[in-house]
């Protein structure tokens, strides 16, 4: 039997995307007992730990066949390298100069690979098959660096079929020679504890508290992460990007299906389509399963069975509970001069980017907040119109708003679903109002789309006033471009964007990207 | 959402899209660099510099792939127009793409009914006449479940979108291999290097690359550091890229992906391995969607199915529920459902030109380095060719 302890002894989160480790191992504190449960209540015992999804469902299957290890888990769900897609493995790399096989973001001296893989949809189905499971796979510093990923002890996030929530699990070698392996779970209860549940072979199923929030330390939500939800995908293999170095063993079978190294195989799977699973997982992540009703971390939040309530939900539109990033490659994100809503509601899209400026890894809105804001819309707890007005109210910053925020907090804690929008509507322009800072074009158009009695007409001359203003505010950012003196200062701009996205994150187990590490 | 706000948001679009996307517009014109096309596209390069600045970064968005494309004796180059172009006028890179509800065009989320949606990206030469057979079989269930109730669903529309407008592209850039332009651009070139290294020199390359080199402005370039490389030198394949993508002035449309990447490819093989190439031939009817490093294309898409087989040169791509009931959400997709099909699918849908089965037989030198790379004649056998495939009707990409 192989025993992990670096994992077992530290753990903590971040389990997709440039991630790992919600990593736990049998500790004993939470073991309220020790003996043996007959091998009739093992089954019973491990229904009490597992969802309703398919790491649950497989392991039921097996239970005294846990796998604990890749490839075995490969196996049993038929995923990696054991998928039966013909043109990829849904096996997607990302390489960064650390290590997050504790959960917390550890230097390497080297380039490192990190994988995420996913459920193995067939040829051509939805891509629901394949974001309804990941796994995450790491790289151990400890190991030779030819061959650096450890593939003992699987960590992996499944969508569950109830909740549509994602159940955190992860699969650990047994504390007894071969027994099967261990299963637990980080759950994020209603009133935002986390707790872990445990099965180990032979023994009752425990939960308890978790002192540290492990997973959720990264996964803020219980959400899939991908830093950067944009071309050119940064750190990641892609069309962009080949993998940096020579591989060996098992770490170059894993990371040759990104792209082969030496054209040993016809298959691929680049970051450019995982982009796309992301998203469509966050979608359903937040707006739920379209077959089970009250699925869904929005309307779940919005019910009571997960934390924040109704103005929980609004942080997501005013401000920020996390960030993804853009970089620049042909273009410079947009979202350094702009909130993207304005900028796609005025039809204007990034500049080209000036030849050395290689900045990357700008904190942007991320996917999560979007997607609860568009899920506030369906659910007709927000007008889009109201969605609108509140960006407005500071259209220079897409994340990292004051004057946004502190609208957010002048709501009530007590909001109720059929009474936010007016209250937003109410809230926001009394800010659009007493704000002098803003320009005058924003505050006519807040006006006219929240604001009582206004014609057709005078919204429409609203509109064409702070479209041309927007226009000619981000043309004249755009043009500093141009001067090294303008790129500075937009450097800036930049830099400081980083040290807030630093601020959002200050503990060591967190999602930032390596550049970005406190 | 509201949705008065279109014509204002076109107009201003227009107005702003120039000066942030066409680099050096402001500038005089240059003899050999073409002016701005419709209003609707970005504007093109206007000094040769900013052409060596726009093919440069072409060549760095296709970098990683490549050695595969030498390898294969291909080129690609992505469906999905480039920014700036918006929605009346995309469909500029030998694809073009429409949402489809039941057989019909759906423009604006407004138009849509009930079934499914799904972005139909079709690569057929427009002209091809393959329409009439294709239209009835998009009714198999496989593919929209509904016969095409137009023949741009399933045939390209658009006069550069034609085999003749590829033919005069290739040809056009074929010529440009060795004329005597050939020393300016490599020049060009290889002054935008020593720019792009940076440095105190900077700001005067760029002055002095801005136009046509004399050969008095060439020597100054010269001490600022601008050098013509050789073959194995760090920097030479990106140079003779970069002076071989500059030939498509004249030939086709710089700003484009398709455009100067052929020729690119064309030019350099014609001048430096004194290939020739023979028309692009009726049986191809278009160029095949394929994926970027393989032979896939995303697994969100399929082929078309005709006559029971997959059809290279139609992709659905079908958009899920959720994707459908986000479109009024976003203003750029509720004005016109393509933006949507552009952002989602066509980034990742690729084109591909086989070249090297193009050459004429025995044409192509097969010195090492990227002749024998990407036109080594024994890695592929030639597409065969007919008397009627260099027939043109006069059509080009400009």
């Amino acid at each position: 039997m192989i025993l992990d302890h670096r994992r077992g002894r530290l753990g903590a989160c971040a389990l997709f995307v440039l991630a790992s480790a919600c990593a736990s191992t049998s500790d004993g504190d939470m073991l309220s007992s020790s003996s043996a449960v007959t091998e009739s209540d093992e089954l019973a015992e491990l229904a009490k730990v597992v969802g309703n999804d398919r790491i649950g469902r497989a392991v039921r299957s097996a239970p005294a066949a846990i796998p604990y290890r890749v490839d075995g888990v490969e196996a049993l769900l038929g995923i990696g390298r054991r998928c039966a897609r013909s043109d990829s493995k849904e096996i997607w790399v990302a390489e960064e100069m650390s290590s997050r096989l504790t959960g917390e973001q550890v230097l390497t001296s080297m380039l490192s690979p990190r994988l995420v893989v996913g459920g193995c949809a067939s040829d051509d189905t939805a891509l629901r098959r394949t974001f309804e499971l990941f796994l995450a796979v790491v790289s151990d510093p400890a190991r030779d660096p030819s061959d650096p990923l450890s593939t003992t002890s699987v960590e992996a996030m499944a969508l569950d079929e109830t909740t549509g929530l994602y159940n955190f699990y992860v699969l650990e070698p047994p504390a007894t020679e071969g027994a099967p392996g261990t299963v637990t779970r980080f759950v994020r209860t209603a009133n935002d504890a986390v707790e872990k549940w445990q099965k180990i072979s032979g023994r009752p199923a425990t939960k308890g508290p978790n002192a540290d929030r492990k997973c959720f330390n990264c996964h803020v939500h219980g959400d899939p992460i991908m830093n950067e939800l944009t071309d050119p995908w940064t750190n990641w293999v892609s069309s962009r990007k080949t993998f940096s170095r020579p591989l060996t063993s098992t770490s170059r079978e894993l990371v040759s299906e990104s792209r082969p190294f030496e054209g040993e195989h016809g298959r691929s799977s680049l970051a450019n389509l995982l982009q796309p699973v992301v998203e469509a997982s966050i979608g359903m992540w937040v707006e739920g399963l379209p077959e089970q009703p009250g699925s869904g971390l929005g309307q779940q939040i919005l019910d009571g069975h997960q934390p924040g309530g109704v103005r929980g939900l609004l942080r997501s539109v005013f401000c920020e509970t996390t960030v993804n990033y853009a970089s620049v490659f042909d273009t410079v994100p947009i979202a350094l001069f702009a909130d993207l809503s304005v900028t796609r509601f005025a039809s204007i899209k990034a500049p080209v980017a000036p030849v050395g400026s290689p900045w990357t890894l700008l904190p942007v809105r991320a996917e999560v907040d979007l997607r609860i804001e568009r899920f506030l819309q369906k659910a007709d707890v927000l007008r889009p119109d109201t969605v609108l007005a509140i960006r407005l109210l500071d259209d220079a910053n897409d994340v990292f708003s004051a004057k946004r925020c502190a609208v957010h907090g002048s709501l009530a804690a007590d909001l109720v679903p059929a009474s936010v929008d007016a209250a937003v509507r109410d809230a926001v322009l009394a800010a659009a109002n007493a704000d002098r800072t803003l320009p005058s074009s924003s505050r006519a158009l807040v006006r006219a789309l929240v604001g009582p009695s206004v014609t057709s007409d005078e919204r429409d001359a609203a509109e064409a006033a702070y479209i041309s203003d927007l226009g000619a505010r981000i043309a004249s950012d755009v043009e500093k471009l141009e001067m090294s003196s303008g790129r500075q200062e937009l450097e800036h701009r930049w830099r400081e964007r980083q040290a807030k996205a630093r601020a959002l994150f200050p503990t060591a187990a967190n999602p930032l990207p390596i550049t970005l590490r406190p | 959402m509201n949705r008065r706000h279109a014509l204002t948001t076109s107009l201003l679009w227009t107005l702003l899209a120039t000066p942030l996307l066409a680099v050096g517009c402001s500038t005089g014109p240059d003899d050999e660099v073409e002016h701005a096309s419709a209003a609707a596209t970005p504007g093109s390069p206007a000094t040769r510099f900013a052409l060596a600045e726009s093919c440069s970064r072409l060549m760095k968005r296709h970098e990683s792939v490549r050695p595969i494309d030498l390898e294969q004796g291909v080129i690609r180059w992505g469906c999905g127009d480039v920014t700036g172009v918006t929605d009346p006028d995309l469909g500029q890179e030998y694809c073009e793409y429409q949402a489809v509800q039941n057989g019909r065009i759906v423009r604006k989320p407004s138009d849509l009914t009930t079934g499914p949606v799904t972005c139909v990206f079709t690569s057929v030469f427009t002209g091809a006449n393959q329409a009439s057979r294709l239209r009835p079989q998009m009714a198999n269930p496989a593919n929209l479940g509904a016969a095409a109730a137009t023949e741009s669903i399933v045939e390209m529309q658009r006069s550069f979108n034609t085999r003749s407008a590829a033919v005069d592209l290739v040809r056009a850039c074929s010529s440009r291999g060795s004329d005597s332009g050939a020393t300016s651009r490599l020049r060009t070139a290889a002054c935008y290097q020593a720019y792009e290294a940076g440095g105190p020199n900077a700001d005067r390359l760029r002055t002095l690359c801005r136009d046509a080199l004399t050969d008095a402005g060439w020597a100054e370039a010269q001490t600022l550091g601008a050098k013509i490389l050789t073959s194995g030198q760090p920097g030479y394949e990106a140079q003779r890229d970069i002076a071989g993508c500059m030939s498509v002035t004249g030939a086709g449309v710089a700003w484009r992906n398709s455009d100067p990447m052929i020729c690119s490819r064309v030019s350099r093989s014609a001048g430096e391995c004194s290939c020739r190439f023979n028309s692009v031939p009726s049986s191809l009817v278009g160029f095949a969607f394929t994926g970027w490093v393989d032979d896939h294309i995303p697994s969100s898409c399929r082929l078309a199915v005709v006559d029971g087989a997959p059809y290279p040169y139609l992709a659905l791509c079908t958009l899920s529920a959720q994707e459908v009931s986000d479109l009024p959400l976003n203003p750029q997709y509720n004005r016109a459902i393509s933006n949507f099909c552009h952002d989602r699918f066509g980034k990742d849908l690729v084109m591909k030109l086989p070249l090297r089965a193009l050459q004429a037989q025995d044409t192509c030198s097969e010195s090492p380095g990227f002749c024998a790379d990407y036109m080594d004649a024994d890695s592929e056998s030639a597409l065969p060719s007919s008397p009627a495939d260099d027939v043109v009707d006069g059509s080009s990409r400009l």
